[in-house]
């Protein structure tokens, strides 16, 4: 796609292919006044009319203390990755051996557009696009990435712009339900067992009041779900050495 | 070939204590061994020879899986049925749990509960939710030592008796990282060198700073005093050891600070500390992994036992090496910590040594049982070693049939002892009331007589409260309840042709615990006239 000649791009409005996490009225693609490209959304722009790089440069300087605290960065908002680029800098500069960014972006065609763009410097960056919220909490490797307490960036026009999409991500509860939990067990002898349990209710229920009440444990499994149970009620304390 | 699984789910120090009974399972037979633990242990783990394999649940990753609400619980459950795979789908001759938790009794029943091949050791729960140890050490393991605090038998003497083995010598317990063991070697040496003033064998002491609970470390200030004394002596020069762990390093320069940072501070990780401590003379610590690993490596040491510090069950266990304690943390100086210094590396110097009012002083001994801590300075006069001992000899006697006997033992002053015989007949009096009471109520409920089955609810929980109470007519107590709880949950009528003989045993019990009590207290009263003797021929 060649922009150059098309300074404004018009998607086709609601493309559902690109348009079902969010509610976008309009989307184009703007040069700034430096020749740097920029979505505007919405009527907003993702990044500043005159000079986005300078504008990912402030932001990421403010920001620096918190880039560099941790080796594993979330950045909530594409754009077009001119922050991004700038996060990635600083991240290799810091002590960190080992360093990864995951982006969250809700727009499918802003990633699309900076991907075809070549706009992305940075090959370990991951971006998740498009996605709803419950799909990127069943994502194995955005949990194990969550998991490791990464620093939290929000670039903050792409933030505003649909904050109730964030917002719900960083307020999202899981569904504890055993019927939800049943489809997502991997094991054939756990997925067995819950399948043959004819219960509803939570899987904290199950395991703090139905369990420990049986009179006779049946299986293998029984008393490994009280193991569970007791291992991740117990607080965890810090080692040393 | 035995296939051997040891599920250990404590802590760094428990993992390296595993390197005693490793050791002697190796030695009695042809032996294939791993061990579970959990993965923030795994670096101590492999550290230990003579392992196989080290299988690891990640506790904290599922714990965070399972407890955080934005993840789905289906994350952890996955990943612990996983983590349990591997050791599901080995065959294994014997299983032991020898952390003795919650968790790895469910896991030791779920391996062994539904197979008849393979031998438990240790407790782990029946199909119908009942504790059920392996063997009366067993027992002992998990419902005396958690229990009574007058502790009378170490943890691995305790572990080797449930797992039905004879200690041996240790040799090689720890992998050496030869980079490591080399740079230890040079550095310390060099240390040495400098030090060494007026040819005279300096003794490069090592002191770790910190513990893993805040209540155990040695204070901040004694700390000092005792750095202070130690530099003042051309005997000595001291070295700070610490983790690689931000905390530690920066309370190591807090400390260093004092001194114009010329102290020199070694920082190494598990796989690099058992190379620092071999090329020490001395050793300085609180109740932390350091000391477990300082016992296997045979270095000399003074342990700092404070705050919840278990140094009855789990202290050092070299012979000679010295636990210093006290009836009041906050009272324990520099002072006292130096003196034990040099007492450790020359037992002469007691002689000439005081410590704080509060401080007691044991020294590490051995003896047919194992590892027994001997009080060598601090109230000599109380009853509580004695108390120990005594129970220890009746434990003895109860499970390995060891003929019960005192001589061995030193003895407090008569009226000391007279008080604490009187005492102890005095809670077995009160326990064998509440005993006679039980049974009582416990014919009638049986014999329909009496619809009280409250009544006996409450007479056997009367009974059981003497538990609790560490005296000696505890422990027979201690093993009741455990058999008690051992009983299949059952109605009563089935539960009661099980409970009657234990109440009849327990009878017994507090019977042969009278006997010796009254020996011992003919033993006294024969002494008293030799005792009033040489108390008047000593008076003007």
């Amino acid at each position: 796609m060649d922009l150059g000649r098309n300074p404004i791009y018009l998607a086709t409005l609601m493309d559902e292919e690109y348009m079902t996490t969010i509610k976008i009225d309009s989307y184009s693609v703007k040069k700034s006044k430096s020749g740097h490209y920029t979505p505007i959304i919405n009527g907003i722009h993702i990044h500043s009319s005159y000079n986005p790089t300078r504008e990912a440069d402030s932001f990421i300087e403010k920001n620096e203390e918190l880039i560099q605290e941790k080796p594993n960065l979330l950045i909530f908002g594409l754009g077009f990755g001119y922050h991004i680029n700038l996060a990635a800098k600083l991240l290799k500069k810091s002590n960190h051996r080992h360093h990864h960014i995951v982006v969250i972006e809700p727009n499918k065609r802003t990633h699309s557009d900076c991907r075809n763009l070549n706009l992305i410097d940075y090959s370990g960056c991951i971006i998740h696009s498009g996605e709803t919220i419950e799909s990127l909490y069943e994502n194995k490797d955005l949990v194990d990435f969550l998991l490791k307490s990464p620093s939290i960036l929000a670039h903050p026009a792409s933030f505003n712009l649909y904050s109730d999409y964030f917002k719900d991500f960083l307020s999202y509860r899981a569904p504890r339900n055993i019927s939800n939990l049943r489809k997502k067990l991997s094991l054939d002898s756990i997925r067995s067992y819950f399948e043959s349990k004819d219960m509803t209710g939570s899987i904290d229920d199950f395991l703090n009041i139905h369990l420990p009440q049986q009179r006779i444990f049946e299986s293998e499994e029984d008393h490994l779900l009280i193991a569970f149970r007791n291992m991740t009620k117990a607080k965890v304390l810090r080692e040393q050495t | 070939m035995k296939t051997i699984l040891l599920i250990n789910l404590r802590r760094l120090g428990d993992i390296y204590s595993m390197a005693h009974i490793i050791a002697s399972l190796k030695s009695k037979s042809n032996t294939k061994i791993s061990l579970l633990v959990y993965k923030e242990c795994y670096a101590a783990a492999k550290n230990l020879t003579n392992i196989d394999h080290v299988y690891t649940i990640d506790r904290k990753q599922i714990t965070t899986l399972y407890n955080n609400p934005i993840f789905e619980p289906s994350f952890a459950i996955n990943r612990f049925f996983d983590s349990i795979a591997p050791i599901r789908n080995q065959d294994w001759d014997i299983v032991a749990n020898i952390s003795n938790d919650l968790v790895s009794s469910h896991l030791l029943s779920m391996l062994t509960n539904f197979n008849n091949k393979t031998d438990h050791i240790g407790v782990k729960f029946s199909n119908t939710n009942s504790p059920s140890p392996s063997n009366d050490w067993a027992q002992v393991y998990n419902d005396i030592l958690t229990s009574y605090t007058n502790c009378p038998i170490n943890f691995i003497d305790c572990q080797h008796r449930m797992l039905e083995i004879d200690p041996v010598k240790i040799t090689d317990p720890l992998k050496i990282n030869s980079p490591f063991q080399k740079l230890a070697e040079d550095q310390i040496h060099n240390i040495r060198i400098k030090e060494n003033h007026q040819n005279r064998n300096i003794l490069i002491v090592g002191i770790q700073l910190k513990s893993s609970n805040k209540s155990k470390d040695i204070p901040f200030t004694p700390l000092i005093d005792l750095i202070d004394l130690i530099l003042d002596n051309p005997a000595f020069y001291p070295v700070l050891l610490v983790a690689p762990i931000q905390d530690e390093l920066n309370y190591a320069k807090q400390l260093n600070s004092y001194f114009d940072d010329r102290l020199i501070v070694i920082e190494s990780d598990l796989s690099a500390l058992t190379s620092v401590l071999k090329n020490l003379d001395i050793l300085i610590t609180p109740d932390t992994v350091t000391k477990h690993i300082a016992d296997l490596v045979e270095l000399d040491l003074v342990e700092i036992a404070l705050g919840e510090a278990p140094y009855l069950k789990q202290g050092t266990t070299r012979k000679d090496n010295l636990i210093l304690t006290s009836t009041d943390p906050n009272n324990i100086s520099g002072d006292d910590i130096y003196s034990a210094l040099k007492v450790r590396s020359n037992p002469e110097k007691l002689r000439y040594t005081k410590f704080n009012e509060q401080i007691s002083l044991y020294k590490c001994t051995k003896d047919s049982v194992g590892t027994s801590y001997q009080k060598i300075y601090g109230d000599l006069s109380s009853n509580d070693d004695f108390a120990r001992l005594f129970a220890r000899k009746y434990l003895l006697e109860r499970l390995d049939n060891i003929p019960f006997s005192l001589t061995d033992i030193q003895h407090p002053p008569i009226p000391i002892m007279t008080n604490w015989i009187q005492s102890e007949k005095n809670s077995l009096t009160e326990y064998s009331r509440n005993l006679l009471q039980t049974i009582r109520e416990f014919i009638q409920v049986k014999e329909c007589l009496s619809n009280q089955r409250n009544s006996f609810i409450k007479s056997l929980d009367k009974l059981l409260a003497g538990c609790d109470k560490n005296k000696l007519a505890s422990i027979p107590l201690l093993f009741f309840r455990g058999a008690l709880e051992s009983l299949p949950r059952l109605s009563f009528e089935s539960s009661s042709t099980q409970l009657e003989p234990l109440l009849f045993n327990l009878k017994n019990d507090f019977q042969i615990l009278l006997n010796h009590l009254n020996d011992l207290e003919h033993t006294m009263a024969q002494r008293k006239p030799i005792h009033r003797k040489q108390q008047a021929e000593c008076t003007p």
